[in-house]
């Protein structure tokens, strides 16, 4: 036994018999350990060479059998050749399941050896050298951190590198999200700029009531020009109504293929800008939508420093009023019978959409759905037991606090602008809901044709329909055009041009009167005056009294389906093919 | 040398048994024969579930008794075996504490993620049972620590600079780990879990090639994966300093015989400080003040080179790999498609929401890498500032933080011969180190 070993120390305990048996059992686990190694190295690469997945003599047997099909000969060859690989593989397969067992016994054997051997040769310690002064570790280890600190900033820094090549910028542009970051949130548009405007779907309030300051003219005539200040063609087709922020004039318009956002010159129709939405991006399959709704049946909203567009095929595009795309989202093409319709509409930073679909509520596929305005992210979504609608959500104020009221079939359901919660619900309604609701002298008022006109009381909470129901009255219901009111009255007027006059507190029916003509835009109570737009584009101007009472009428020499805005001293109108602009 | 050649190349080439993981394709029958639908295993039964977490308390319990009560390594060593068997081999090394770390930072930064609570349980337990004893779970209950003890055959040892400078990987790696999971991308891990193919038998080539590389280094260095990588260990190290009853060389006073000096594999064993130099104190604190100045720097250029980083980091999250790719197709830059452009093409989603959600991505990874940067920034401060400050040391010490309360020391006390009786006359040598 050798007094001292190559650590200078001496060992101790342990029979020399035993240290060898260790010895040798170490060795013997180790070359057996290489063995099993060397073996199933060559079985991986073996392996490896006939790649299972994709054999080229299976390839190319398959590319014979799609050009001869019915060669059954050629079958029973693959199906043969399918099951030597097959069974090549799975051999292989427990070939290296038993080896890695037998590997890890063998290095098991190895390391247990090893250890005892050494056991048996432990050595005593010994202390050497003094230890080092921890201050000239610390200096040392300063410097190496130092180092280190400085090459993982670098490598932070080279991750950066090249980042101009980066495919995102390009595509976060093409949604509208490069420059996020820094961008100031705006404060949302005062009511009194609301007031001035018409921002959405059926003006300020989005229940056809022009501010009191418009002042459209009584007479014009489009076939003459008379009090017509421009008219400009609008390039692609669409069902939605103007919406004007100030010196801007907007529409959408889309077909099968292509969809864009217009925006016009208030001062002389010129085109200012129109944007593409969603070009380059495959995935949307239009969906199938009747002509009457077309591809662009929503009307835009605005803020006053964007405007949003929404299609029938779910493309959802957030604007500046400069046509800088602002941000693009796809919300999933919309299983709506005739299309989407419903138009978004705007409560402080939130814009809203009323996404309902499916044939039947069972389908679970309607939601309501707050996004925010800057960026378009959704803040909530709130799932909704109706099927697919037509109808424009309305934001009412109850009682100082904000409601989102909503019609489908058969429910009249008011959510919280904020977290999207369930308030209260209504069941009055039936069919395919198009009119969208409106909000008159505290009461919100909802109908669809098969089902009545019903006042509701807002503020409720859960199913209210036994105890905030006002009045329902049953003539002249809708099936496309929403109702008006001047707070007093109610007017709604059918598609083939019945006019029914209500009044709002008690419900009781104060006159009727056929226009006999047909109407699918909204009438709008303009101060004292209601204002009727048949689809032939005449103007029916009425006296909001208490008897029918007929005041003019004005001729637009276009066909309409949408509904006017009314700003100032001026009505948009867009035709079929033209965007008018009425004033003296 | 011939001891180490053998094991060297038998565990380079455990790989071999990757073979067992390459998918195959399912056999075209020529009769009707119905392919059976694929299932889910189901989820370890609930009870089970509990026991993994009454096992883990229980052997905490005893590895803190062993570690302290009793300073029994060979106990601490039959403690390590049973939990290599159990949570390694058996349970296949998951749950475990270390990939919890990402769970964990997904519920708190994914409202729509529940934390389970066996995963919570996992995460917590050593770290509360290191609050008062250390860090048992690293001596015996760990089974990534105990793989590679077992192995530890010839313990070289690494310069204390080094160790030093080493030992900042595990915190760069646990804010690579957090980053990765807070943004949705990965559980990079357990991804990169180098002993989890060993404890499946089974594993890509790439990760077999990993563990093989890791269980020779731990033949020679003392657990490297525990030292130099474990992200877990950082907030063990946070913890374990604070230890109501640490690990202890001496069971007695320490007479300073410096026969300890060496007895640690895990260079944990910090040695007494020389007297302090006056003339060399006005210099330590100059270079204090700088280093105190210079972190703030550091923090802050650490952040903006995050975010200035963070387009590539995001590449790591799969949506923004296939928005990368969609796009490129889009605009005609390269030919053909890959597997997942396909999928999505036939999926029928609408290309824009998939490049806002990558946008979108793309704006949570800079914040992210921001805080990345920053962290890194901070760590490499905080160290240099740690460096610099001088700490007093009476005697031979175990450094409460980087202690592994493996209780390999004790045997090459005195004192502790002394007091299980083994020392029968005072002129006689004490028994060597137990080097396992
Ligand atoms: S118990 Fe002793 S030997 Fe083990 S890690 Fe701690 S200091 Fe090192």
């Amino acid at each position: 036994m050798p007094s001292t070993n190559g650590s200078g120390r001496p060992p101790v305990g342990g029979s020399e018999a035993a240290y060898r048996a260790c010895v040798h059992i170490a060795v013997f686990a180790a070359l057996f350990s290489l063995v099993v190694c060397g073996l199933l190295v060559a079985n991986w690469l073996q392996g490896r060479a006939r790649f299972p997945v994709d054999p080229p003599a299976m390839v190319a047997l398959k590319a014979q059998l799609a050009k001869r099909p019915a060669d059954e000969a050629l079958k029973a060859r693959i199906r043969r050749l399918d099951r030597e690989i097959r069974e090549e593989y799975f051999g292989r397969k427990a070939f290296a399941e038993g080896g890695s067992l037998l590997l890890l016994a063998g290095v098991v054997v190895f390391v247990a050896a090893l250890k005892g051997a050494k056991r048996l040769r432990r050595r005593l310690p010994k202390p050497g050298d003094p230890p080092e002064d921890p201050r000239r570790i610390a200096a040392r280890a300063r410097v190496v951190v130092a180092t280190l600190g400085v090459v993982a900033l670098a490598g932070l820094f080279s991750l950066g590198a090249g980042a101009g090549r980066d495919p995102a910028r390009e595509y976060a542009r093409a949604v509208g999200l490069e420059e996020r970051a820094g961008r100031p949130r705006r404060r949302a548009a005062s009511a009194r700029e609301l007031a001035r405007n018409w921002p959405q779907f059926r003006g300020p309030g989005g229940s056809g009531l022009a501010a009191p300051s418009a002042r459209p003219p009584e007479h014009w005539d489009g076939t003459k020009g008379t009090n017509i200040r421009w008219k400009v063609p609008v390039p692609l087709p669409g069902e939605n109504s103007p919406v004007v922020w100030n010196d801007r004039v907007f529409l959408s318009g889309a077909d099968e293929k292509q969809r864009e956002v217009y925006c016009f010159a208030a001062a002389d129709g010129k085109l200012l800008w129109r944007q593409p939405v969603g070009t380059g991006g495959a995935g949307a399959t239009p969906p199938n939508v009747s002509s009457d709704t077309g591809y662009a049946a929503p009307t835009l909203a605005t803020d006053g420093e964007r405007v949003f567009a929404l299609f029938a095929t779910g493309h959802l595009a957030c604007f500046t009023l400069d046509g800088k795309l602002g941000w693009l989202r796809n919300l999933g093409v919309p299983d709506n019978m005739y299309g989407h319709a419903s138009s978004p509409v705007l409560h402080e930073n939130r814009l809203i959409i009323q996404y309902d679909q499916g044939l039947s509520a069972e389908d679970g596929k309607s939601a309501l759905l707050a996004l925010d305005t800057a960026t378009g992210q959704t803040i909530w979504e709130t799932k909704r037991p109706v099927p697919n609608s037509w109808s424009t959500p309305l934001v009412v104020s109850s009682g100082g606090t904000a409601e989102i009221i909503t019609c489908a079939n058969p429910w009249v359901i008011a959510y919280d602008p904020k977290t999207g919660a369930e308030k209260w619900r209504v069941e009055c309604l039936s069919g395919d809901v198009a009119p969208t609701p409106i909000a008159a002298g505290g009461l919100v008022l909802a109908c669809n044709i098969g089902a009545p006109l019903t006042a509701i009381r807002p503020g409720g909470q859960g199913d209210v329909t036994q105890s905030a129901i006002a009045w329902s009255a049953t003539d002249g219901i809708p099936d496309v055009t929403s109702p008006a009111s001047n707070g007093e009255l109610v007017w709604l007027v059918t598609t083939d041009g019945l006019v029914t006059c209500y009044d709002l507190k008690s419900g009781a029916k104060v006159w009727e009167h056929s226009l006999e003509r047909m109407f699918w835009a909204s009438p709008t109570v303009v101060g004292d005056r209601l204002y009727l737009l048949d689809n032939e584009g005449m103007m029916h101007i009425l006296a909001t009294g208490r008897t029918f009472r007929q005041l003019g009428t004005a001729p637009l020499g276009e066909s309409v389906n949408a509904s006017p805005a009314f700003v100032g001293d001026r009505v948009y109108i867009r035709g079929k093919e033209n965007l008018y602009c009425i004033g003296r | 040398m011939r001891r180490s050649l053998g094991p060297a190349l038998a565990l380079l080439a455990l790989p071999a048994a990757a073979l067992g993981e390459e998918r195959f394709p399912p056999p075209e029958f020529s009769t009707g024969y119905q392919m059976p639908a694929p299932t889910t295993p189901p989820p370890r039964a609930g009870t089970l579930a509990v026991l993994d977490v009454v096992l883990l308390a229980v052997a905490l319990s005893l590895a803190a008794y062993l570690v302290l009560k009793r300073r029994s390594r060979n106990g601490v060593f039959a403690l390590m075996l049973f939990s290599l068997a159990y949570f390694g081999f058996y349970r296949n090394g998951c749950v475990c504490p270390i990939g919890a770390i990402q769970n964990v930072v997904v519920a708190a930064t994914d409202r729509s993620y529940a934390l389970p609570a066996v995963v919570a349980a996992f995460f917590a337990l050593p770290l509360l049972f290191a609050l008062f004893f250390g860090r048992v779970f690293c001596a015996a209950v760990c089974p990534m620590g105990a793989v590679q003890d077992v192995v530890l055959a010839r313990p070289a040892r690494i310069p204390p600079w080094l160790e030093h400078a080493l030992g900042l990987l595990p915190y760069l790696y646990l804010g690579a780990a957090v980053l990765f999971a807070a943004t949705g991308s990965a559980f990079v891990i357990c991804n990169y879990d180098p002993f989890v193919s060993f404890f499946r038998m089974s594993g890509t080539v790439k990760l077999l090639s990993l563990g093989a590389a890791f269980l020779l280094l731990s033949m020679f260095v003392g657990r490297p994966y525990c030292r130099f990588v474990c992200p877990y260990g950082v907030l063990l190290r946070w913890v374990a300093p604070w230890a109501r009853w640490p690990v202890t060389i001496t069971p007695d006073t320490c007479t300073q015989c410096r026969l300890c000096e060496e007895s640690c594999p895990f260079g944990a064993i910090r040695v007494p400080t020389p007297e302090p130099d006056p003339a060399l104190r006005h210099e330590g604190r100059g270079r204090l003040a700088v280093l105190l100045l210079l972190l703030p720097v550091l923090v802050a250029a650490g952040g903006w080179l995050g975010a200035h980083g963070s387009g590539r980091l995001a590449r790591a999250h799969a949506r923004v790999q296939l928005a990368d790719r969609v796009w490129i197709e889009e605009q005609g830059k390269v030919r053909g498609t890959t597997d997942a452009s396909e999928a999505f093409r036939k999926h029928g989603h609408p290309t824009e929401e998939l490049y806002r959600e990558a946008a979108e991505l793309r704006f949570r990874f800079r914040d992210a890498g921001r805080l990345f940067g920053a962290w890194v920034g901070l760590v490499f401060g905080l160290k240099l500032i740690l460096l610099s400050i001088r700490r007093r040391r009476d005697n031979y010490e175990a450094d409460r933080a980087a202690c592994l309360a493996c209780a390999r020391c004790y045997r090459s006390c005195p004192q502790e011969h002394a007091r299980l009786g083994l020392v029968i006359d005072e002129t006689e040598v004490p028994d060597a180190v137990d080097q396992r």
